[in-house]
């Protein structure tokens, strides 16, 4: 029986390669399209958020080329996340695309026995030993942290090249190689080749002063829209293009680092510097995303866009927060919220408009200097 | 003595034998605002961020009406209900959502999450913010006594009886029992001749029996309650049909209204999405055409 899984972001290519070298049949779903989303959202409810709809077609998509049996990650709330393979079991069911589901919860909500027999169960018509099977899971894992790791390096530079705009390219080109690769090996050759590829374009000179320095700009949000370059109208591509340095924390790798269990006083300790604005955990990533503010403003950067699908719960707090937060300390945060339509010119706009504003205030602040 | 504002919306409506008797045996000056008004969501508006939906911006409004004659406001951050269900996110950034952008001199007697379920935790987190009002803990003790037995035996909800049809009512309390909000529904209901039953009136057991249906068992508080009691009511046969209501972009609604939706293809389901528009002649309409089809459906 193939297994297949919905998209997110990169994820596609470690995951399929994880599963080809263990021998499990695999179908990976198309990329996102219109036409994907289309499909999704004639089966979907209205209200649902764009993730929702998005994973539908993709989940349809995969019925078509012949899987039957769907991985799905899921939480314990209280964001919508944890009930999406509720919902898409009960709608894809009622269009007669019966799927048998492998719900993958987070080892603290479930045990760890249960998870192990979840996720032994997902990968069952594997050909090789259990041992094999934890090394291509290794190396699925360290597979996905250099693609992120690659991405953060080509838009954390993109602002000091010549040419940001090759940077975007190389992405681009980056991504369609990634799912031709054919094992392992060939993966981790592409990152290299694109890595060297990008740390030797050309710079511009004279960025040693902090105030010829390019834009940075903080990107975060929801883990769905910021992973999802469909999902996002490709905001990152924009921001390259117009000579901006992205830093965005918010990866799959990340996610699966702030996952794994860990002792709650921890956990709290990284929330210090965020608790007069959001004191406590919102379901989702709402307090990474109040975090990531108090961490922009540390680092320097000129602003943060924040960027969720409509009527995402956790998101709609840190944005009151962030608003608070903006108001007292002075940071500019845009934020923009996407949804099925798929008119760039708006979106666009807001992005060129903020990026000239944050240029513009720093030109005032270098003026007021002098 | 201090004077405290208790705004009457959201879980005021699931939690109010026990404010009520609390705030009542322990002395407490209080002031509800209760009912929702055109200038209270005017002010709502004002104060929350703009992808709020429309209960949370009711509730800001009664906030900030309360904020010029109250000293102190309840403002709770719930995190779990009695069964140790969470609710929607929302609910949990609940003071974030409604203080004003840059008002210092906000003041919420609340600071810590409240956990319903555990109830030592929650007599604790209430004994703190009690402290402002200066009651006696011998005081604090016996009216919270007093509140968790009331709220354990008043019985809540609607369950008429006497009209021709009757449907079960489904949603969150704070859009079923805002009349502002829901522009006067169970009034209009019971004027077509339609009876209404709610989610209260059903057993807990009863509702959990259903949920071994599911794939995974519900970690929210409304679907575990709007899904069972739809479930359970629909076997038993004594609904005619479901009416959803159900407030704009509201996350938990839009996958417990689907999945009743699916579950039940037969029954006559209407979804009635509230915002802030108040015009009522495509509401009334809808509710006509429904009650048309249940006085129809057996011919």
């Amino acid at each position: 029986m193939y297994i297949t899984f919905p998209h997110l972001g990169d994820i596609h290519v470690a995951i399929r390669l994880m599963c080809e070298d263990m021998g499990v049949p695999v179908i990976v779903p198309s990329k996102n399209t219109d036409d994907i989303l289309q499909r999704g959202m004639e089966i979907s409810p209205e209200d649902i958020c764009l993730p929702f709809k998005l994973m539908a077609g993709n989940l349809i998509d995969a019925y078509e080329k012949g899987a039957r049996k769907a991985v799905m990650p899921a939480t314990m709330g209280p964001c919508r996340l944890g009930e999406y393979a509720e919902l898409l079991k009960s709608v894809l069911d009622r269009e007669g695309y019966e799927y048998e589901w492998i719900l993958i919860d987070a080892v603290s909500a479930i045990g760890i026995k249960q998870f192990i027999s979840r996720v032994s169960s997902a990968f069952d018509e594997r050909t090789c030993s259990t041992l094999h099977a934890a090394e291509a899971a290794r190396r699925a894992l360290l597979l996905q942290q250099k693609t992120d790791g690659f991405l953060a390096l080509a838009l954390g530079s993109a602002g000091n090249k010549r040419k940001p705009e090759l940077c975007a390219q190389y992405i681009s080109l980056f991504r369609k190689e990634m799912m031709k690769a054919a094992d392992f090996k060939e993966a981790f050759a592409i990152i290299k080749k694109y890595e060297s590829m990008v740390k030797s374009l050309a710079e511009i000179e004279g960025l040693q002063s902090a105030s010829d320095k390019p834009i940075s700009v903080y990107l975060s949000g929801e883990i769905y829209t910021l992973t999802e370059p469909f999902a996002n109208h490709y905001i990152e591509d924009k921001l390259m293009r117009l000579g901006v340095n992205v830093k965005k924390p918010v990866t799959v790798s990340w996610w699966v680092k702030e996952t794994l269990p860990k002792p709650g006083f921890i956990r709290e300790r990284r929330y210090k510097e965020c608790r007069e604005y959001l004191p406590v955990q919102a379901g989702g990533y709402a307090r990474e995303t109040v975090r990531e503010g108090k961490e922009c403003l540390a680092e320097n950067m000129d602003g943060m866009i924040q960027i969720f699908p409509t009527g995402c719960m956790p998101e709609i707090i840190s944005k009151a927060a962030l608003t608070e937060m903006s108001e007292r300390e002075g940071i500019p945060v845009l934020s923009i919220i996407y949804d099925e339509m798929s008119g760039e010119a708006g979106y666009a706009t807001r992005i060129e408009a903020f990026v000239d504003m944050l240029r513009m205030s720093r030109e005032e602040r270098k003026r007021c200097m002098v | 003595m201090f004077e405290i504002g208790v705004p009457g919306n959201l879980y005021y409506h699931m939690y109010k034998p026990f404010i009520d008797t609390f705030t009542d045996v322990a002395g407490i000056r209080c002031r509800y605002s209760l009912k929702s008004s055109r200038e209270i969501l005017d002010r709502g508006n004002k104060v929350c961020i703009d992808e709020a939906c429309l209960p949370i911006k009711l509730f800001a409004g009664h906030c900030s009406k309360l904020s010029e004659k109250c000293d102190f406001i309840a403002v709770p951050r719930i995190m779990r209900t009695e069964c140790s269900e969470s609710i929607c996110p929302k609910f949990c950034g609940l003071p974030e959502l409604t203080s004003e952008v840059g008002a210092k001199d906000w003041h919420n007697i609340f600071s810590e999450p409240l956990y319903v379920n555990d109830m030592d935790s929650l007599r604790g987190q209430l004994w703190d913010a009690s402290e402002v009002t200066g009651i006696g803990k011998a005081t604090f003790d016996k009216a919270f006594e007093y509140g968790v037995h009331a709220q354990r035996h008043t019985v809540r909800g609607i369950d008429d009886v006497g009209y021709k049809n009757k449907v079960f009512l489904a949603g969150h309390s704070y859009n079923i029992y805002d009349s502002y909000a829901n522009l006067n529904l169970i009034e209009k209901l019971h004027r077509l001749d339609i009876g209404v039953i709610t989610e209260e009136r059903v057993a807990r057991s009863d509702k959990e029996k259903h949920l071994t249906e599911l794939i995974k068992k519900p970690y929210w508080h409304h679907l575990t309650n709007i899904y069972g009691a739809a479930m359970c009511l629909a076997e038993k046969r004594s609904i005619d049909g479901i009416i959803y209501v159900s407030s704009f972009s509201c996350g938990t609604d839009s996958i417990t209204a689907q999945l009743i939706k699916n579950r039940l293809p037969n029954m006559p389901f209407l979804m009635l999405k509230i915002d802030e528009q108040t015009g009522m002649a495509g509401f009334d309409t809808r509710l006509e055409a429904f009650q048309f089809i249940l006085e129809r459906r057996f011919l």
